[in-house]
């Protein structure tokens, strides 16, 4: 059975202004289901991927589909931002409201939610990720990890069908990121998670997409492309501890053995196309 | 710096006043006091209010002394210069100095004008939480432009101010001490655009986070809540008391 195709990147090309191409025709594919991990040496455009995804960016060149529609006009700018909501690299970013429930609010508020409605879409945010009678509490006294979950609380109450999580694992400690991981994998949708922290990557995810030089340097199977260890050390990351242990991945079940994948995930120009997981 | 004042924490029925009858009560008091009453019988009673209100809100007697004294150490000053400078009838000399009935009067009305401001300030505003005020600027028609650019600069600005600290203390750590001198000038001037520059990204960074969940140019409220008849009373009384005394004010210097 064909699963649905979300997010579709059709021949990508991205620069700022005046700079050398972030991308270069890139293409990409994210399915329903997928978790998919973005990972890539600082400055490899992991960041500006999910913008333009979600039409903070506009590409220079190429289309970007979102849930079927173009990525143009504010018509569909604003229908694809209800349906893909985006995790930033900063929670203080995400966070400008006084209290954690006004910040949870803000996006129900915009989508035109009455009050009760409002009230039950904070609520089942703010319980999702553990933080439930934070209401009240000020926005800019939490802690780091605190932060963390209701910035994901805020983008939970929008009900998105894709979760776009930049970073999400960055400055948390050992607990709180734990606690993390446990959270995305009772999160049943769609995922996209861009991150330097490899064993994040391989607990959360079971599709990584390396990103370098304006180019997807390859798509596969999580452990597949991690445990690549000259691939890895070529784009200036490292293979996750846990592989190098023989510790088993939380998605090795999906993978079939590897069969009719062993060491395909490499792609000189990417077609969009990948085995579909789920 | 918190975002919520030092004040708005309280079970007062100012605590619970709506935030249109606030800023309309507190504008038109500050209105009248600052710009018609000029009678010091009338000034009196108008600190006289607004000590009361002070009072009703119940704040801590410590954090309204701080709050006061910020306000009256600007006001001594005036006492140290204006009576002697002013022209006018001598009451005293002092050598070749003479102090003078009219700026020691202007001194007064300027204290009595201060005080019964700052304390209606706080009675009526400090005692609400900026989003609520927020809203209700919106409510009585202000432009959501500028309500937005309010909220979200009180909102940032001790994210600013924090930024500005690390920014300081990263130059202080490699030995930066300020002085009177062209590189002092120089490291502050690079301290301040890398501010300006950090600043700037955040705030790009803040309203792209906003656009994300839906954000067009206004804060959407839930529920708006209609004006009770006590919001009215309190806020009518006050505007009522403003207006008169205003009127004596008048009637009095004419």
């Amino acid at each position: 059975m064909a699963v649905e195709e979300l997010i579709r990147l059709e021949s990508v090309s991205f620069a700022y202004g005046g700079r050398s191409p972030l991308f270069r025709e890139i293409n990409m594919v994210v399915r329903a289901g997928d978790r998919l991990g973005l990972v890539g040496p600082n400055g490899s455009g992991k960041t500006s991927l999910m913008h333009l995804i979600v039409g903070l960016l506009a590409p220079a060149a190429g289309r970007v589909r979102a849930l079927g529609l173009e990525l143009a006009g504010e018509v569909n700018l604003r229908k694809v931002r209800r349906r893909v909501g985006l995790l930033f690299q900063d929670a203080d970013d995400q966070l400008f409201n006084p209290t954690v429930g006004e910040d949870v609010a803000f996006g129900p508020l915009n989508l035109g939610l009455d009050h009760d409605a409002v009230g039950e879409a904070v609520d089942r945010a703010l319980s999702a990720v553990g933080m439930a009678g934070f209401g009240e509490r000020l926005s800019h006294d939490l802690s780091g990890g605190e932060k963390r979950l209701a910035a994901l609380a805020t983008v939970l109450a929008m009900d998105p069908e894709v979760l776009l999580l930049d970073e999400p694992s960055a400055g948390l400690d050992p607990r709180a990121r734990r606690e993390l991981v446990a959270l995305l994998g009772r999160i049943e949708r769609t995922q996209v998670v861009s991150s330097h922290d490899m064993e994040f990557v391989r607990a959360t995810c079971d599709r990584v997409v390396l990103l370098d030089g304006g180019s997807i340097i390859a798509d596969g199977r999580t452990d597949e492309v991690l445990g690549d260890s000259e691939l890895m050390l070529e784009h200036g990351l490292e293979v996750p501890y846990s592989i190098d242990a023989g510790v088993h991945g939380p998605h090795d079940h999906h993978h079939g053995a590897g069969v009719g994948h062993g060491h395909g995930h490499r792609r000189g120009h990417d077609t969009g196309e990948h085995a579909a997981v789920k | 710096m918190r975002l919520e004042s030092d004040f708005s924490r309280g079970e007062t029925p100012l605590h619970h006043l709506d935030g249109r009858a606030r800023l309309v009560a507190a504008g038109v008091f500050a209105l009248v006091v600052a710009v018609f009453l000029k009678e010091t019988s009338t000034l009196t009673a108008a600190l006289a209010l607004a000590a009361l209100l002070a009072a009703l809100s119940r704040p801590s007697p410590m954090r309204l002394l701080r709050r006061m004294a910020a306000v009256n150490v600007f006001v001594l000053f005036l006492w140290l210069v204006l009576p002697w400078s002013t022209p006018g009838e001598a009451v005293w000399r002092l050598g070749p100095f003479s102090l003078r009935e009219e700026g020691i009067l202007l001194c007064a009305a300027v204290t009595l004008k201060c005080n019964a401001i700052l304390l209606a300030m706080i009675a009526l505003l400090a005692t609400c939480e900026l989003h609520e005020l927020a809203a209700a600027m919106r409510r009585l028609g202000m432009p959501a432009r500028l309500v937005v650019i309010t909220f979200l600069c009180a909102r940032y600005l001790h994210l600013i101010w924090e930024e500005g600290r690390r920014v300081r203390q990263a130059a202080e750590l490699r030995g930066f001490v300020p002085r009177t001198s062209p590189a002092t000038y120089r490291t502050s001037a690079g301290l301040v655009g890398s501010l300006l520059v950090r600043s700037h990204e955040r705030a790009a960074r803040v309203y792209r986070a906003m656009l994300c969940r839906g954000f067009s140019g206004s804060f959407p409220r839930a529920g708006a809540r209609p004006l009770r008849v006590r919001d009215v009373l309190i806020s009518g009384g006050i505007v009522a008391f403003a207006i008169t005394s205003g009127a004596i004010d008048w009637l009095l210097r004419n």
